[in-house]
């Protein structure tokens, strides 16, 4: 049985290094009729797989940019930069199409950038919807079922019931067992370091989902059960976007901090919602969506409260938050802004890092602030 | 028939002072954002104003860069559009312009533009505990099937949203009438600019930009439908018939409010702006023959900034050869992420067409980000390729 060791170093070469994970993804594409590439949570999955293709969350490709003729000359955040840089120097010619979100203007600008360039990947927009409410979810349902359909005419499957109960239930079961993660560590400090943990999680969004479950699964069973917690650790949640840098992670580790729990697009936010499997299945889908812990792309009534941040503050034993938020990323900077001010009210230490996200280093300022934070973080 | 300069100064004053005035009579005062369906609003009585106009008059006073200092003091970060940096920075203003907009009721942001001010907003609204509401418009195409129904629930839901916080109800009859007069006006907005396709064009670029104002403070009333109609009598009674060999200009984009004449000083008649696309973005299509709520959908939905990318440029691309301009001048805003997608696909098919662009970079409020010299430069030099 493969050690969970190194399960965690499989993950993190499939997310840092692009030559392994490129060889990956073309060995698997052969099994299904194609790999779709999408850029958000936002994009439902199990969609995609149901119709027989292999879902693939882009994430950052951690290789310098090769020089070429298209870039990206607007301010849009770092991570559609470096995508475009990537897809227009050959990096994502595996992708057979990409689905864009209707999520922010950097994302919008991104997809009529990659619908102009040449012999870029074919692209579609998901316009789902940036409110919440019950008409919301019936608009999305029936974006998802046309979205399911072209996806039929492109592939030629059918997306039966039976096929897409399937679909779900497989990834419901990456959701459960991520939870479960998320309690373990919750209570033990000594299982797995922050960073492993979102590499952990960040290589689901590229693995293929059976054999991801399997690992998951491995490494949640072996979980320990009893209590830990090293009052010598700063226990830190981390809150931005899509956060693939593990290593820049391991820098707050490297200086006492543990990171107990996020609020970023590739962890919590992506697994704390099941889709129903009794009912209209594109409704359910949808609600699951648009009810999970929203984006700050998102008009949510389940924006982040005082009384809901204390409550989560008390359960995860909090230290402090350390906010990274990409360049340019302006939903987040406006959700740092908001929530900032309410942390700050009920004494809780915040921290905000703004970094570029393929810059694997983590720069001397940033150090600094990462240490001097660390050292006054802790529960007044 | 009164002077449009009169009617336009009246239209100003009322503007500004009917906060004061709404305060007084215990009208309710919404934050709208620029492409919000304010006939809806005008109808249950709310008095409207505009921060992203606040923040055009903050500029063109010269406090931009006072203003988006005291907001990044405030943990803003410079990257987010200059608009919002301004209209927090004027909370933080000793002597903001016209005393400053007074706080509002409630907060009705749409994303038909872009997906800032509906953040913009949204934060205005966690900071200052001001209820909000959302509109949004996921599509440029409102004939899609779903989305229709789900912009017109919005609608409903909206009048509801302000219903509870203000306990005014619709009138009917009064949105029948802004419609009608918001479709008048945009007529009237339309054929000002075609006035420009003569030769000499009768009207100067600033002129145009500078008439903008009764678009959003008085759409849906008769006021701004008067004003446009006395300006195109003034235009073509004062018609020059002198024919001159200038060069005629497109400005695609923004304007530059802090600028005096809102364009760069190097345009004279031999070399001249005859139209800035950015103010016809303004003129929405009110469909006549469908009822109140599928005319304002189908208004709203079908912004510039909402549509997509190709048929943006077919836009610009008609425009140019409408109005027999010889180049085209690309403002890249750095604050409009929307409107900065256009530029180079736009420069491609001017390209493709024989049409000579030049890009210039700057923003449209914000005087930091102007360098005068490196802009004059550039267009004295795409004046010269003209001119050959």
């Amino acid at each position: 049985m493969e050690t969970t060791q190194h399960i965690i170093a499989r993950c993190k070469k499939l997310i840092s290094q692009p030559e392994y994970r490129n060889e990956y993804l073309i060995r698997i594409k052969e099994k299904y009729l194609g790999i779709i590439g999408y850029f958000s949570n936002y994009i439902p999955e199990e969609i995609i797989a149901a119709a027989g293709f292999y879902p693939l969350r882009i994430i950052g490709c951690y290789e310098p940019s090769k020089p070429s003729p298209h870039s990206l000359y607007i301010p849009v955040c770092s991570f559609a930069r470096d995508m475009y840089s990537a897809a227009s120097s050959g990096g994502l010619s595996y992708l057979s199409q990409v689905v864009f979100p209707n999520s922010c203007d950097s994302m919008r600008v991104f997809a009529q950038m990659w619908e102009h360039a040449v012999n870029f990947p074919p692209a579609c927009v998901l316009l789902h919807p940036i409110n919440d409410n019950s008409n919301a979810i019936q608009y999305f349902a029936e974006v998802i079922e046309r979205f399911a359909g072209k996806l039929h005419q492109d592939g030629g499957n059918l997306i039966t019931q039976t096929r897409l109960k399937e679909t779900i239930d497989t990834y419901n079961q990456t959701r459960r067992l991520l939870r479960r993660l998320y309690d373990i560590r919750k209570i033990n400090d000594t299982f797995l370091a922050g960073s492993d943990a979102v590499a952990l999680m960040t290589a689901g969004l590229i693995m293929a989902r059976d054999e991801y479950n399997q690992i998951l699964s491995q490494i949640v069973n072996q979980g320990p059960r009893e209590i830990h917690k090293d009052r010598k650790l700063k226990r830190i949640m981390i809150m931005g976007p899509l956060m693939d840098n593990y290593g820049f992670l391991s820098k707050i580790e490297e200086f006492g901090g543990y990171i107990v729990y996020d609020n970023i697009t590739n962890g919590s936010r992506y697994c704390d919602l099941d889709v129903e499997i009794e009912g209209n299945l594109y409704e359910n889908i949808a609600r699951r969506y648009l009810t999970s812990g929203p984006s700050p792309t998102l008009n949510s009534d389940k924006e982040i409260s005082d009384q809901s941040f204390q409550a989560l503050i008390d359960d995860l034993d909090l230290d402090g938050i350390i906010f990274i938020n990409q360049k340019f990323c302006e939903p987040h900077v406006h959700k740092y802004l908001a929530e900032a001010d309410i942390l700050k009210q009920m004494n809780i230490n915040v921290l905000m890092l703004e970094i570029e996200h393929g810059r694997v280093e983590v720069d001397e300022r940033d150090m600094l602030r990462i240490e001097s934070f660390l050292e006054i973080a802790g529960r007044s | 028939m009164a002077s449009s300069k009169s009617i336009l100064a009246k239209i100003f004053a009322e503007y500004y002072l009917s906060g004061a005035q709404a305060r007084q009579e215990g009208r309710p005062i919404a934050y709208v954002t620029a492409f919000t369906p304010v006939e809806i609003l005008r109808a249950m009585d709310v008095v409207c104003l505009f921060p992203e106009s606040y923040a055009v008059v903050c500029s063109a006073s010269n406090k931009s860069q006072e203003m988006i200092q005291a907001s990044t003091m405030a943990s803003f970060s410079q990257d987010l559009c200059s608009y919002s940096l301004i209209s927090f920075g004027a909370d933080h203003y000793p002597r903001p312009p016209y005393g400053g907009l007074p706080r509002p009721d409630m907060l009705i942001a749409t994303n038909n533009q872009c997906g800032t001010t509906f953040l913009w907003f949204k934060l205005l609204s966690q900071k200052q505990n001001i209820p909000l509401f959302i509109i949004d418009y996921p599509a440029a195409n409102p004939n899609q099937s779903a989305t229709r129904p789900y912009i017109e629930e919005q609608y409903k839901e909206l009048i509801k949203f302000v219903q509870k916080h203000t306990d005014r109800n619709i009138n009917t009859q009064e949105l029948n009438e802004q419609i009608i007069c918001s479709r008048k006006a945009c007529d009237l907005w339309l054929r000002l600019h075609e006035l420009n396709k003569e030769v000499p064009p009768p009207l100067t670029a600033t002129e145009i930009v500078d008439s903008l104002f009764p678009m959003l403070a008085a759409k849906g009333t008769p006021s701004a439908c008067d004003f446009y109609e006395a300006l195109i009598e003034e235009k073509q009674a004062i018609r020059n018939e002198n024919s001159t060999d200038s060069l005629r200009l497109l400005w695609h984009g923004y304007p530059m409010w802090f600028l005096r004449k809102r364009f760069p000083d190097c345009f004279d008649d031999a070399f001249q702006v005859v139209l800035n696309d950015y103010t016809l973005w303004w003129n929405l299509d009110y469909p006549d023959e469908q009822g109140d709520m599928d005319a304002l959908i189908s208004a709203y939905s079908k912004t510039y900034l909402n549509r997509t990318l190709n048929h943006k440029i077919d836009w610009v691309d008609a425009l140019a050869r409408d109005y027999s301009v010889d180049g085209v001048i690309c403002h890249a805003n750095r604050s409009c992420r929307r409107a900065l997608a256009d530029i180079v696909p736009l420069r491609d098919r001017l390209h493709k067409k024989e049409i000579p662009s030049v890009i210039i970079e700057s923003d449209m409020a914000h005087a930091g980000c102007y360098s005068g010299e490196q802009v004059k430069l550039r267009i004295e030099s795409f004046r010269e390729s003209l001119s050959i």
